[in-house]
């Protein structure tokens, strides 16, 4: 066997790309962009029974189920598929594009055309088919500014009739918030307005926030606030409202932005962590703000999920029954999960899933009680297996 | 011992420099030589090799950076001494890497009047456009031949991620090298 050639070529690189694998790492990253980046292959991680229960169910939440319905279980795992190119959204086809040199990544996320400015060119994307040997694809789409927000950070792409958000791919933190408000008008494509304090999870306290523009008038004074480059920040032990934020205009959702009672601002809506530090002074004026003029309000799970049997498979949509995992089968329930979207679809007509699965079914908005308990924003499937009362979800 | 004082071992013709290289870089010259070959007989032979070698080359040469040298030498012998290895001795892994290259650049039929240092330096100039992290994984991967387990656990990603990244970088490559003149 001969080495390609390549191989040995490889050989040449410098000195110093080669030392600067040997010590390369993990870097510290912001946990949260996973996230952010829900969109395409979807993974779920571990997740306690109370965060994962169906909406209908809310209100009779316990930390252990749904008025004792449930059996004692916990959901692990993840599932990354690698899709053929015809079960792929358009989005997961073509998911980057350069535009006068600068690299911009989609963000999954579609925009409403109200927030879609000018048309900045058409510009070609590839894709790769990566079940198909590589097979390389090419198609033009036309870019548009967006409206609040410069070019250099986010665009639109127009793709099948919807503008769909990309964000360029270079890490260039400003040097303040004031740098940062420039090219995007925060108070324009952020709402601030449910909040939980030190942390959004089911124990915190929620409250929902009417009106954020004194909050924006606050920052807006705070323009000098120095960007803080510390990748290894954490609230930690500090008190702090943590905000969450779903922004069309900047393809994020659910992601957070805390506001530290010793004066930092901290945000992962843009890929990479931003730190400011916006001073003891502004930070309480804030928080005294959104506490005093605010509502209580229940916890929100970052995704819904149910979690069942297959009990029928049709074209237009799957019953999945929760029977499984109650501690007594006759309280369950069937859920009418609807094939109305590829991102769903492809896991029946890819045979990912069939009937007389144990699946766990993720989707956003609501479950409709008065028709079937009807699921309409099914985004992805797993498989799950049960056993000792844990649902574990192989890879 | 800092690399310099064993460059200096080496140009006083002081055995004590093969020690020295072997207690700093034995086990990473060992552990590219395994990936490679996949058996500790003929890892441990290369390693060997590899410090002849280096006691052979400096001087005249003096390296700038010890390390990387000693890498470098590692990495080809061992990839001389798989071409003579039996199909079955070879790792499958280490076949997947080299048949993943091939698709990129095969063989000398391909831009014969290009050398391998040139397209070396084009490889090196393609991975410094990149994100440190996809030229690191793209270096562990066809540098170090590091199996996608150790990757995604080095880098805390998912094998599936380590492999698609992977995929892209090489797709990435053809398509500069193209660019660049080397007509595949």
């Amino acid at each position: 066997m001969k080495t390609p050639r390549i191989a040995n070529a490889i050989g040449h690189i410098d000195d110093d790309l080669v030392s600067g694998a040997v010590g390369s790492k993990k870097k510290k990253k912001n946990v949260w962009v996973k996230w952010g980046s829900l969109a395409a292959c979807f993974a779920v991680l571990v997740i306690a029974g109370a965060a994962v229960l169906p909406s209908r169910l809310e209100g009779n939440i316990t930390h252990r189920g749904t008025d004792g319905r449930y059996k004692d279980y916990h959901i692990a795992g993840e599932s990354a598929i690698v899709w053929p190119w015809e079960y792929l959204t358009v989005y997961e086809k073509y998911t980057n594009v350069e535009i006068d040199g600068m690299e911009y990544l989609g963000k999954g996320r579609t925009v409403s055309e109200a927030l879609v400015g000018e048309s900045i060119g058409s510009y070609a994307m590839i894709g790769y088919d990566k079940i198909n040997h590589g097979k390389k694809y090419t198609a033009k789409f036309e870019a548009y500014a967006l409206k609040d927000i410069a070019q250099s950070q986010f665009i639109a792409v127009k793709m099948e009739d919807s503008y769909y958000v990309f964000q360029s791919n270079e890490y260039a933190p400003p040097g303040t918030l004031g740098e940062l408000m420039d090219v995007i008008d925060l108070s324009k494509v952020v709402e601030l307005s449910r909040f939980s304090e030190n942390g959004d999870n089911p124990s915190s306290n929620h409250f929902e926030l009417s009106n954020d523009d004194y909050i924006w008038e606050v920052l807006a004074d705070c323009r000098s606030a120095s960007f803080v480059e510390d990748q290894t920040w954490m609230a930690g032990d500090r008190d702090y409202l943590s905000f969450t934020i779903t922004s069309e205009a900047l393809g994020v959702y659910k992601v957070a932005l805390y506001v530290t009672e010793d004066g930092y601002l901290w945000t992962n809506a843009f890929n990479w962590q931003y730190l400011f530090h916006i001073g003891e002074e502004a930070a309480s004026k804030i928080i005294n703000y959104a506490k005093e003029n605010s509502m209580e309000a229940e916890y929100e799970p970052y995704i819904n999920v149910v979690v069942g049997t297959i009990m029928e498979i049709t074209e237009e949509y799957i019953l999945v029954d929760d029977s499984v995992l109650c501690k007594n089968p006759a309280d369950g329930i069937t859920y009418k999960v609807m094939l109305n979207d590829l991102r769903i679809s492809r896991y029946v007509d890819y045979g990912v899933i069939q009937a007389g699965n144990t699946v766990q079914i993720s989707y956003h908005g609501e479950i409709n009680e008065n028709n079937d308990n009807t699921i309409e924003g099914a985004i992805s499937a797993s498989k799950a297996t049960i056993s000792d009362g844990d649902v574990f979800i192989p890879e | 011992m800092d690399d310099l004082r064993i460059i200096k071992l080496y140009f006083d013709r002081d055995e004590q420099a093969i020690e020295e290289t072997d207690i700093k870089y034995g086990k990473l010259c060992h552990g590219i030589a395994y990936n490679i070959l996949n058996n500790h007989e003929d890892s441990e032979e290369c390693v060997n090799d590899t410090y002849v070698g280096v006691w052979n080359t400096i001087p005249p040469e003096r390296p700038n950076n010890f390390m990387s040298f000693v890498c470098k030498i590692t990495r080809n012998l061992s990839l001389k001494r798989l071409e003579f290895m039996k199909r079955e001795k070879r790792s499958a892994d280490v076949l997947l890497s080299l048949e993943e290259l091939a698709a990129v650049l095969p063989d000398e039929r391909y831009a014969p009047d290009v050398s391998d240092e040139e397209v070396g330096k084009l490889i090196g100039k393609f991975l410094r456009t990149q994100k440190e992290d996809v030229r690191n994984v793209f270096i562990r991967k066809y540098y170090f031949f590091d199996s996608i387990g150790d990757i995604a656990k080095r880098y805390g990603f998912t094998e599936s991620k380590t492999k698609n990244m992977l995929f892209y970088t090489r797709n990435k490559l053809k398509d500069y090298l193209i660019k660049e003149g080397v007509e595949l």
